[in-house]
């Protein structure tokens, strides 16, 4: 299976427009409200709603969302929330994140089989 | 009639591998030798070693001391550790505290994308700075017709000084002044632009590893290329030719 | 009893403009004031840097216009050098220019504005947004898309990179036009002409369903200032200012932007960081003058280009001469999409674009530089003193919002006090309040990045400084 990886800071409304070209998208995103350390993975599909207020300030629902309301697009679309405490600029990982990582990774790298077998 | 030298051979480990040396090297000098990777900052090839940056440095086993790799000659039976948490944690820090005192906003630099401060925080994963900046505000020299002196971004790494001096036999360039306030200055404090025996060689051009010295002229934002090996092939050369003599 | 009501953007703008109301004793609005809270110092962090730096350090000032912002300060460099930069190089920044002012245009138009027209002032924000605009009318909402990713692909190709790209240098460009980075911009000018001729269409006919609101929607007498060529035809790039009074006449014609100062002064007032630029032969605040699509509109002869001259003609045949309501900003910006579509076509087709020699050199020759350009959103300035060697000793820079700043005071006090009645305060007038800054589209994240909402705090205290009453609106 071929992946392209985006790095990005925000996600924006030109980003709905890429996911034409996709036939699985996975968001990972830090979370809040999940303990740190602790991570996700949930499936997203378009909702009817966008809570979109800015330009460069959309959730990945939003991204799905538009992606189906404008450019008929409609991947398989995941998102992985990762639990985190500390999202100050000059932070580093936590301990518990830290000691999370090998397995989060683990996961995503396992995601992609989990995928097949499920077709 | 023929002298014979003799060349001592030295064995010591590096990260537990064991090398040999001849010696009168540097720790630094076998690491490279054996593709082993030590930060620099203030090493340049073809330059006397001058240990200021202190980013080279490595543990000893036996020695409580943090040594640096570009001026400490290896000994037999020296036991070396070149990478472990603590000298990355080190090493970032030195990043870091060069961050905080002078201004190295990278966007607006001459240098951006050839300096080797910016490479460095890159491969040492210095993202952050923790502390407040400094700043200090030094006066940009920009009066010599080719080059511009600029203290604000210079790291006070000597290369400049040396080069000016060891390879171009001038020593227009020399640091005044101590810690903070400490900065390149040519000749005796005077403008650049007066310097009766800078050369306009562009040396310490090419050896500043960061935008602190400029060539002017079609160089904006971003635009300072420099090439670093010319210095080293120098060197190389003119150790040639006195062996010939 | 006299009063004070507070309107504060909360999110993550804080501290950038808050707007309070002052009523008097009767329940009308007396003043409104426009805050900014914030202070960024870039002229003063300018001082001691070399000349060089400035059009990149200029540029950080803002996000969205960069390229108007490089624009000017390489002017004003080549100023400094004494140069007259390659025609090409002009003709390059030029182009980087009318992509800026597409892709610009289409995010305030498209993103930001139209909710507000499709689906009424007053709709639920929770449709009134660009999301709400994908479902009802998505074509509209793609194009808008596609319109702005124009604009950055073209910025990109040109710079090398979207947002800050440090191609436009003292004495030129860094890099001529690679050919067949010309051909990836050329063969996409035929599909965004026909996305800017059908946004006219579709747009024209529900901008005019507000009209009755456009009487009160930054609707006064006020001076226009913009730059315009040697035929009086519209420039964003160089050319002469040109300022046009209330009734169309041409006051001030073919001003050399260098001689600025004896233009326009600069006022300042206690209670905003933002100064207030004004026609100096005029006097502070009659000197109001307003910049941007509308001005640029209100003070050119003609477009010079066949599909945007029509347009024109359309648009002062309904709007008069001059249009006085700044919400005929938003049918500007368009015309401006077609008129810098067209150019482009223009630019882009002749080979000489393609001219590798694109960099003036020479040392500082001059102590002054002021470079002028027309950015989205207007005028900008920018003067640099520099010593003999070229290192600045001081800046002085005026921006659109800034020359904006009266005309913007104005028309929130106009839109209050048709929607402020006695000490009530209605989602009716915050949101009027937000949809007028919004068409001046002002270089402030309140107003610039909310889409369909502009989060909004309001504080009504009474005569004792008292909290009466909040009314807080979220972004989300
Ligand atoms: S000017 Fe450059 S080369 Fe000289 S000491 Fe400073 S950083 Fe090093
Ligand atoms: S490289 Fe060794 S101290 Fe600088």
């Amino acid at each position: 299976m071929h992946a392209d990886l985006e790095c990005v800071t925000q996600l924006t409304i030109e980003h709905s427009q890429k996911l034409r070209n996709y036939e699985t998208v996975l968001f990972i995103d830090a979370s809040i409200l999940l303990p740190p350390g602790e991570w996700t993975i949930e499936s997203l599909a378009p909702h009817g709603m966008c809570s979109a207020q800015a330009s460069h300030h959309c959730t990945p629902a939003d991204v799905i969302e538009l992606a189906a309301l404008l450019f008929d697009a409609s991947p398989d679309a995941y998102l992985l929330s990762i639990g985190a405490s500390k999202f100050d600029e000059r932070d580093s990982l936590g301990e518990p994140l830290q000691a999370a990582l090998p397995n989060i990774v683990a996961d995503v790298k396992s995601f992609d089989t989990r995928l097949s077998r499920k077709n | 009639m023929t002298e014979i030298q003799s060349v001592q051979i030295i064995t010591l480990t590096i990260d537990g591998k064991p090398v040999g040396a001849s010696g009168g090297e540097t720790i630094l000098d076998v690491a490279k030798q054996n593709q082993v990777f030590i930060p620099t900052l203030c090493h340049l090839e073809g330059l006397i070693p001058y240990g200021a940056c202190r980013l080279c440095l490595v543990e000893i086993k036996g020695n409580n001391k943090l040594v640096p790799a570009c001026i400490t000659k290896v000994a037999e039976g020296m036991e070396v550790i070149t990478n472990n948490e603590r000298l990355q944690r080190f090493r970032r820090w030195i990043l870091e505290l060069l961050f905080t005192e002078r201004n190295h906003v990278c966007s607006v630099c001459v240098a951006n994308g050839f300096c080797e401060l910016q490479s460095l925080a890159e491969v040492l994963g210095m993202d952050h700075v923790r502390l407040p900046y400094l700043h200090p505000k030094f006066v940009v020299d920009a009066t010599h017709d080719r080059f511009v002196s600029d203290n604000n971004r210079c790291i006070l790494c000597g290369r400049c000084v040396r080069v000016c001096s060891d390879i171009e036999g001038a020593h227009t360039l020399d640091i005044m002044g101590r810690g903070i306030k400490a900065r390149i200055v040519s000749d005796l404090d005077d403008d650049w632009g007066n310097s009766p025996t800078c050369t306009r060689c562009s040396k310490c051009v090419q050896v500043c590893p960061t935008g602190a010295i400029k060539e002017k002229g079609r160089r904006s934002v971003g635009e300072k290329f420099k090439h670093r090996d010319v210095i080293a092939h120098l060197a190389e050369m003119r150790e040639a030719a006195r062996e010939e003599d | 009893m006299t009063q004070t009501i507070t309107i504060d953007p909360i999110t993550r703008i804080e501290g950038h403009a808050k707007i309070t109301l002052h009523l008097n004793d009767s329940g009308t609005v007396e003043r409104a004031l426009f805050h900014t809270t914030q202070f960024r110092g870039f002229e003063k962090f300018c001082e001691g840097r070399p000349y060089y730096e400035m059009p990149s350090l200029m540029a950080r000032s803002c996000g969205i216009c960069p390229v108007a912002h490089l624009v000017a300060g390489a002017k004003a460099c080549d100023q400094i050098l004494a140069v007259k930069i390659p025609d090409t190089a002009g003709d390059l920044r030029r182009i980087m220019n009318f992509a800026q002012i597409i892709q610009s245009h289409a995010l305030c138009m498209f993103y930001l504005s139209a909710p507000d027209f499709i689906f009424g002032f007053d709709a639920n924000p929770a449709t009134r947004n660009i999301a709400g605009l994908a479902a009802k009318n998505p074509q509209l909402a793609r194009d808008g898309i596609r319109l702005r990713q124009f604009g950055q692909q073209t910025i990109e190709l040109l710079g090398g990179k979207r947002i800050h790209p440090a191609w436009i240098v003292a004495g030129g460009v860094s890099e001529p036009l690679k050919p067949d980075h010309r051909d990836r911009i050329q063969v996409q000018l035929p599909e965004v002409k026909d996305i800017a001729m059908r946004a006219l269409a579709t747009f024209k006919p529900i901008l005019r369903k507000y009209e009755s609101e456009m009487e009160t929607f930054g609707n006064f007498p006020s001076l226009f200032m913009g730059l315009v060529d040697e035929q009086g035809n519209i420039q964003h790039y160089d050319g002469k200012l040109r300022v046009v009074d209330s009734a169309g006449n041409v006051i001030t014609q073919g001003w050399d932007p260098a001689r600025y100062q004896e233009l326009i002064a600069e006022a300042v007032e206690p209670w905003t960081f933002m100064k207030f630029p004004y026609y100096k032969p005029m006097g502070y605040p009659n000197g109001m003058y307003r910049v941007g699509p509308l001005a640029r509109l209100n003070v050119i002869a003609r477009c010079g280009t066949p599909l945007a001259d029509a347009e024109l003609d359309e648009f002062r045949s309904k709007y008069g001469y001059p249009a006085s309501s700044s919400y005929h900003n938003h049918l500007a910006r368009l015309i401006e999409v077609l008129y810098s579509i067209e150019r482009l076509e223009q630019k882009l087709s002749d080979d000489s674009i393609l001219d590798t020699h694109v960099r003036a050199g020479a040392a500082p020759n001059a102590r002054d530089g002021i470079g002028v350009a027309e950015a989205p959103r207007g005028t900008i300035i920018h003067h640099y003193h520099v010593d003999q060697d070229g290192v600045v000793e001081w800046a002085n820079m005026i921006i659109a919002t800034g020359h904006n700043n009266l005309a913007m005071n104005r028309s929130i006090l106009q839109v209050a006090r048709s929607y402020v009645n006695g000490d009530k305060l209605t989602e009716g007038m915050l949101n009027r309040v937000e949809a007028v800054i919004r068409a001046y589209d002002p270089c402030l994240s309140c107003s610039t990045h909310a889409v369909g909402q502009m989060p909004l705090h309001i504080e009504l205290y009474d005569g004792n400084s008292e909290l009466r009453d909040t009314l807080v609106r979220d972004s989300a």
